[in-house]
């Protein structure tokens, strides 16, 4: 039995490589420009949906805005009132993310917290939108919550419970990638778009830069998938196409010790320095708002940490005096939102663009972490309908890889990837495995960038 | 840095000196600033504060409220004016307003703002109208700031 397994192994092999020769021979059906939450699920999205992608990530899976969130999945409270279409989404995103990623997901739960001389009006509104939104919440008093959470400041006077979670994003990642991967897409790590050659007012080809050998490459393709982030404005440019995208640094400081078991918000109007996420160890504050030009220009002030530390402490007094262990900043695209109606009740942070010229490219800015995957989905919808398919996204219900120890070694099948698989299996069985996964899903990652090269003869 | 200009009026029934008086007095008008979190008086006289101020109308995603760190000095007064030289951050950028605020005889307050907001106009002007952002941050503050006025000046009160 297990020799006609190997066989039939072999056989799939043989059959990817003879398809991936036919589609050099041809060209791609999309490259896709970005290795972020949005990029990743792109190219796992149009590969189930049946099309030959590539995707293309100038560093590393990871290493960019996606990987450098706060940690918090979203439970849409923080939108309530401001955004209530964003937040409607944000709770069905959560929902979703927990199901396909719950490897990579903590159900935390998350507080609200008003303190004394907070906007009482702002909180009777957030209940009221709540309600209306239909996101599950529970009012606390006081001495419960801080029985429940001892380090909550005293001077906390209304507390509300919502389905906030914590969400691991280099495993979250990594886990879409390998998925992608082990549906057909390739993910290329250092390999750089340097240029997009037009013709006819059609994309031809991503020239990319291989950081890894210098060389520069072209990739012909139908279509181009922009899922840049904040260099989204730049990689339009390469196409002739003006973008408005706003790069805006969030600093991100983190403390050395986990101090709360739940995510804690300031019941506020959104603003800097009012979240505080547990993640694995450590507490981590966020964020700041800093409007930059180059999103590969930010640096991190002390200002930044400062009013981090402020605002932390008034929710967790015990912050401000310990020691923030390190720093680091997030660049987001925001874009001005669009509003339907003078009292802004349907607005939404993310946009989908159909370009006229080049009119086989699209682009998407906007979104945040939790809703990566619906942004991804509304993407390919896009690029699906250039492509001429009028296939539907199924990546709502396909379960990731990296939960599943044997589903991880058969996703890295290859001869290649021998090495690691032993040392899978060495750790499978240990007390670190929950702790070494993350690191065995980011080296993966590395793997199938390798073999992604190897298959496009690079 | 590129300077932009704002007016407007405000009615009030008070005494010009009253005005000025309050409007001299950092501790007494400091409170009296829209979204000020918090604010000390510096040893040189100068007010030193935190803000937040609610932009929400400015429509831009996950961007309700900005923080800005500013410094109010007061650089000239006299019986019916009185100018501020206000120096912030906000956004990550540096900014400062020259507001000159003249109480006349008659029952209206006249502010006049020149902003310097060196890069944030050059980036946030190509997504929302920041003179409207700014013109209401600054309409704001002058109502408030009359508000406070009327509160407590009971005694100066025009006929």
């Amino acid at each position: 039995m297990l020799y006609w397994l190997k066989i039939i192994r072999y056989l799939f092999v043989v059959k990817d490589f003879l398809i991936w020769v036919c589609a050099l021979v041809v060209r791609l059906d999309a490259v896709i420009v970005g290795g972020g939450v949005v990029g990743l699920y792109t190219a796992l999205d149009l590969s189930m949906r049946g099309f030959k992608v590539a995707l293309i990530e100038r560093s590393y899976i990871g290493s960019g805005t996606s990987g450098r969130m706060h940690g918090l999945l979203h439970s849409g409270a923080r939108y309530v009132v401001r955004d209530p279409a964003a937040a409607l989404e944000c709770i069905q995103e959560n929902d979703v993310i927990s199901r396909v990623a719950s490897h990579a997901v903590e159900n935390t739960g998350g507080y609200f917290v008003a303190l004394d001389g907070d906007d009482v009006e702002y909180q009777e509104e957030f209940l009221r939108s709540l309600r209306r939104i239909g996101i599950w919440h529970r009012v606390l008093d006081s001495g419960e919550a801080l029985k429940e959470e001892p380090f909550l400041s005293p001077r906390a006077r209304l507390i509300v419970e919502v389905p906030d979670k914590v969400v691991y994003a280099g495993d979250m990642l990594a886990s879409i990638a390998l998925t992608a991967f082990s549906e057909g897409a390739l993910v290329l790590e250092q390999a750089e778009l340097s240029g997009i050659e037009i013709s006819g007012g059609l994309v031809e080809s991503a020239i990319v830069m291989d950081r890894s050998s210098g060389e520069v490459r072209r990739l012909r393709t139908q279509a181009l998938v922009n899922a840049a982030g904040p260099w989204a404005g730049r990689v339009a440019g390469m196409a002739g196409v003006e973008l408005e995208v706003m790069p805006t640094a969030g600093v991100m400081a983190v403390y050395p010790r986990r101090l709360t078991r739940r995510v804690i918000n300031r019941l506020r109007p959104p603003s800097d320095g009012d979240i505080v996420v547990p993640y694995h160890g450590v507490s981590i504050a966020g964020t700041t708002a800093k409007v930059i030009e180059d999103p590969d220009s930010a640096s991190i002030e002390d200002e930044d940490l400062e009013i981090l530390s402020s605002e932390a402490s008034q929710m967790i007094p015990a912050l401000s005096g310990m020691m923030v262990s390190r720093s680091y900043y997030s660049v987001r695209p925001l874009i001005r939102t669009e509003s339907s109606k003078p009292g802004r009740e349907a607005t939404r942070d993310f946009k989908i663009y159909t370009h006229s010229k080049p009119s086989n490219m699209v682009s998407a800015i906007g979104g945040k972490f939790t809703t990566g995957r619906l942004v991804a989905e509304k993407l390919s919808d896009a690029a699906s309908k250039l492509l001429g398919s009028s296939k539907s996204s199924i990546t709502k219900d396909k379960r990731l890889l990296g939960g599943d120890f044997e589903e991880l070694v058969e996703a890295l099948r290859s001869s290649e990837s021998s090495w690691i698989v032993e040392r899978l299996r060495a750790h499978s069985s240990t007390l670190d495995w929950e702790r070494l996964r993350g690191a065995v899903l980011s080296i993966s990652v590395s793997l199938i960038s390798i073999e992604s090269r190897k298959i496009l003869g690079w | 840095m590129e300077a932009r200009e704002y007016r407007g009026e405000v009615a009030i029934s008070y005494k010009p000196e009253a005005v000025i008086e309050f409007l001299r007095d950092p501790r007494r008008f400091a409170p009296c600033i829209p979204g000020v979190v918090r604010h000390y008086i510096d040893q040189d006289g100068s007010l030193r504060l935190r803000l937040r101020f609610d932009v929400g109308s400015a429509g831009i995603a996950d961007i309700s409220s900005i923080t800005s760190d500013a410094t109010i000095r007061i650089s000239d007064y006299g019986d019916s004016y009185i100018i501020y030289n206000i120096e912030g951050r906000a956004l990550g950028s540096s900014y400062s307003v020259e507001l000159r605020i003249l109480a006349k005889p008659v029952d209206r307050i006249y502010w006049e703002a020149r902003a310097s907001l060196g890069a944030l106009i050059r980036i946030l002007s190509r997504f929302f109208d920041i003179d409207r952002l700014v013109e209401e941050i600054a309409r704001k503050a002058v109502e408030n700031l009359t508000r406070c006025i009327e509160a407590s000046e009971s005694e100066f009160k025009l006929a």
